[in-house]
């Protein structure tokens, strides 16, 4: 018995003692798994909760540091077979590559843009939520620990460095809260410049292949209290390590689909 | 005072407290239950389509004199399908054939005196669009056989090096931009190697441009033929081999950039009067083009340059050779906001005065604007665009239109599209004599 005090006493206490600044390392440096192909839903949802589907089919593979994502879209008639290719950096110095694939054009269109404050197509969520946050780019301490279904979790108090992270972002503050026993992010809440706040919540988080990945996210926008809009993310048929050369990362893929 | 300051700051630290859990709570509220989702599995056949009912109603044309066509009001009440299949053949071949039929009421229900040239052209019609294979033969080579759309060129708006396909001219500025390009039947070899594309095609079928009906307020020839003259059938070249096109280009996709090279011979874009002015017909122009962009923070910088020769006029005997240059630029800095302009100058050699005549109505030096505003809203379900193109020689406005369009999903099946052209006259006496074909329109959609 005392043994067992004695090792939660230890757990906790190496809990407690964990700096922030080792925390969003660990969150950062996380496995979240390489080389996955998984169907995404997009449900968009308005205030007075009419609800639009749309459905895709994405690939993401880690090339050194750098991620390269594919989305087809499968669903709804109108959108199917566009395609979007986005090599994102790690190096904050080189702009991200984007390139759109129109079928009612039949041209690929290349992107500029590096405000990822703009709704990811037309959701809720930002680019910039759809990408890790560089760690330098923030200041971080720990508000307090809340029970988040059951699970222990630090919130962490995200402020932006610079004016030009929170032009880049949207966001001027956030709280991100990260699961103790997985270094998970399963919820956040960021304020806007227009007083809008999101709210971020991981409603489904499974273990595949052990790697834990979020497969239910809802992004809530509101304000005065009142919800504006929601999205809400789900992930299934999650295959992870599987066997994705270069091509499919390519114009040429984007144009010939999947 | 010591007490005081403790109780503010006591105070202050409980307010930002109870602010912090009370902005918690907004993760609990509002629990929405989603629909059912259905999921998309592969299939090998997948049929995709839409029923589109569309309308316009012009409302600057003049009364007509008696015994001609009456332009005003409603012109037009049409509704178009459009079915696609694509076939997944096996792992590295697919297919695809789109059709589409329409049939505009206007002709048969409004009382007019429509010319037959008028109801062949835009009462009905059913066509083959793409239709096509597509495969790898090795892990860098792709072959497409078929009818099939080839865009060339950066630019949105102005058409510089997309000389590959003919477009739909029957109604300037009301051709839906994914209409706009008619597909011709050719074989396209594509290799791939690092960066690269190499891209080079064998053109089969000799098709040509759709022009406005003769007499339509699109195409008002009595403004270039005397009084009760014909206006010369137009031939098209006969898809023999002999009249084969062929096209190439290189197309390297870099970091933050992009560069492509095309050379093609292929039929022009306008017709030309043979055999003594009795017939019209298209012969072959060789093109020769770069084309580039760069995007640098929120901005995409696009230039393109064409030369292109043998081009013929019917008011000069003389072949001639043309230049065509573009700037432009897109900024998408601005959230739900998209602005875009882009400039074109057309410089013809040895120009001769006789050109500015119709119908080639052309100048040796023109110069071509496009600026689109775009602006989206309600996550994507409306956008806003605003577009305007003009023509000018020297200073000198000789014609052009502007459009400003609504597009709304009513939901994941439906849309709607409401907008309104105006179109700009000028020196060019063939845009001129278009001006007054300012027009609304709206239809509504249903994807399946």
């Amino acid at each position: 018995m005392n043994k067992i005090v004695l090792t939660l006493l230890t757990i906790s206490s190496l809990v407690f003692a964990m700096d922030v600044n080792e925390i969003v390392q660990k969150v950062d440096t996380r496995d979240d798994g390489d080389n996955i192909i998984s169907n995404m839903s997009m449900v968009l949802i308005d205030k007075a909760n009419k609800q639009r589907v749309r459905s895709m089919r994405t690939f993401t593979k880690d090339f050194g540091v750098d991620t390269h994502k594919t989305i087809f879209f499968l669903a709804p008639s109108d959108v199917k077979n566009t395609a979007f290719l986005t090599y994102d950096y790690d190096d904050d110095n080189k702009d991200d590559d984007q390139w759109l694939y129109l079928p009612a054009l039949k041209k690929t269109k290349r992107i500029a843009s590096t405000d990822k404050s703009g709704s990811f197509m037309g959701s809720d969520f930002s680019y910039s939520d759809m990408t890790k946050p560089d760690l330098t780019d923030y200041t971080y301490k720990i508000v307090k620990e809340k029970k988040v279904d059951k699970h222990n979790t630090w919130i962490i108090e995200r402020l932006p460095k610079t004016e030009a992270i929170v032009d880049e972002t949207g966001y001027k503050k956030s709280y991100i809260f990260v699961r103790q026993d997985n270094f998970v992010v399963v919820r956040a809440m960021h304020y806007l410049d227009d007083g809008k706040k999101k709210y971020m919540n991981v409603k489904k988080l499974e273990k595949i292949e052990g790697i834990w990945i979020a497969t239910e996210i809802e992004m809530k926008t509101t304000k005065n209290k009142k919800r504006l809009h929601s999205t809400i993310l789900q992930f299934s048929d999650v295959k992870l390590n599987q066997k994705l050369n270069k091509n499919q990362f390519s114009v040429r893929q984007l144009e010939k689909g999947i | 005072m010591r007490l005081l300051l403790l109780t503010l700051i006591a105070t202050s630290s409980l307010t930002y407290a109870d602010e912090f859990e009370d902005d918690l709570s907004g993760f609990e509220e509002d629990s929405i239950t989603i629909v059912k989702i259905e999921q998309i599995k592969d299939r090998t056949h997948q049929l995709k389509g839409s029923l589109n009912l569309s309308s316009s109603y012009n409302y600057a044309h003049n009364a007509p004199t008696l015994g001609n066509t009456d332009f005003r009001g409603l012109s037009r009440l049409k509704t178009t399908l459009d079915l696609s299949l694509d076939s997944k053949l096996n792992d590295k071949w697919k297919s695809k054939i789109e059709i589409q039929a329409f049939y505009d009421a206007i002709y048969s229900t409004k009382n007019n005196f429509y010319t037959n040239d008028m109801v062949k052209t835009y009462e009905s019609e059913f066509e083959i669009q793409e239709a096509y294979i597509l495969g790898s033969i090795s892990d860098n080579i792709d072959l497409k056989i078929g009818r099939q759309i080839v865009v060339w060129g950066k630019s949105d708006n102005i058409r510089i090096n997309d000389v590959i396909n003919p477009l739909d001219n029957r109604e300037l500025a009301m051709v839906d931009i994914e209409d706009l390009r008619l597909p011709v039947f050719m074989s396209k070899l594509d290799y791939y190697s690092g960066a690269w594309n190499l891209s080079a095609m064998i053109i089969h079928e000799s098709r040509v441009q759709k022009e406005a009906a003769n007499g339509s307020d699109y195409l008002p020839t009595h403004i270039f033929l005397k009084p009760n003259a014909i206006f010369p059938e137009d031939i098209t070249p006969d898809s023999t081999l002999n009249n084969t096109q062929y096209a190439l280009s290189l197309n390297g996709r870099f970091t933050g950039w992009d560069l492509s090279f095309y050379g093609a011979k292929v039929l022009d874009s306008k017709w030309h009067f043979v055999d003594n002015k009795k017939s019209r017909t298209y012969d072959f122009v060789k093109t020769l083009g770069v084309a580039s962009n760069i995007a640098i923070g929120n901005f995409l910088f696009t230039s393109e340059l064409l030369y292109m020769q043998d081009l013929k006029f019917n008011t000069t005997a003389d072949e001639k050779s043309r230049l065509d240059f573009l700037l432009g630029t897109e900024y998408s800095g601005i959230t739900d906001l998209t602005l875009s302009l882009e400039v074109s100058q057309r410089y013809i050699f040895d120009y001769e005065v006789s050109m500015v005549n119709a119908p080639d109505s052309t100048y040796k030096d023109e110069r071509q604007t496009a600026l689109r505003v775009s602006y989206s809203f309600e996550h994507e379900k409306g956008m806003l665009t605003y577009l305007n193109t003009l023509f000018y020689d020297n200073s000198n406005i000789n014609g052009g239109f502007q459009r400003v369009w609504l597009n709304y999903d009513l939901n994941d099946n439906f849309e709607v599209n409401i907008g309104v052209v105006d179109y700009i006259g000028g020196d060019k006496i063939v845009l001129d004599a278009i001006s007054n074909n300012d027009r609304f329109f709206a239809d509504i959609s249903y994807n399946f």
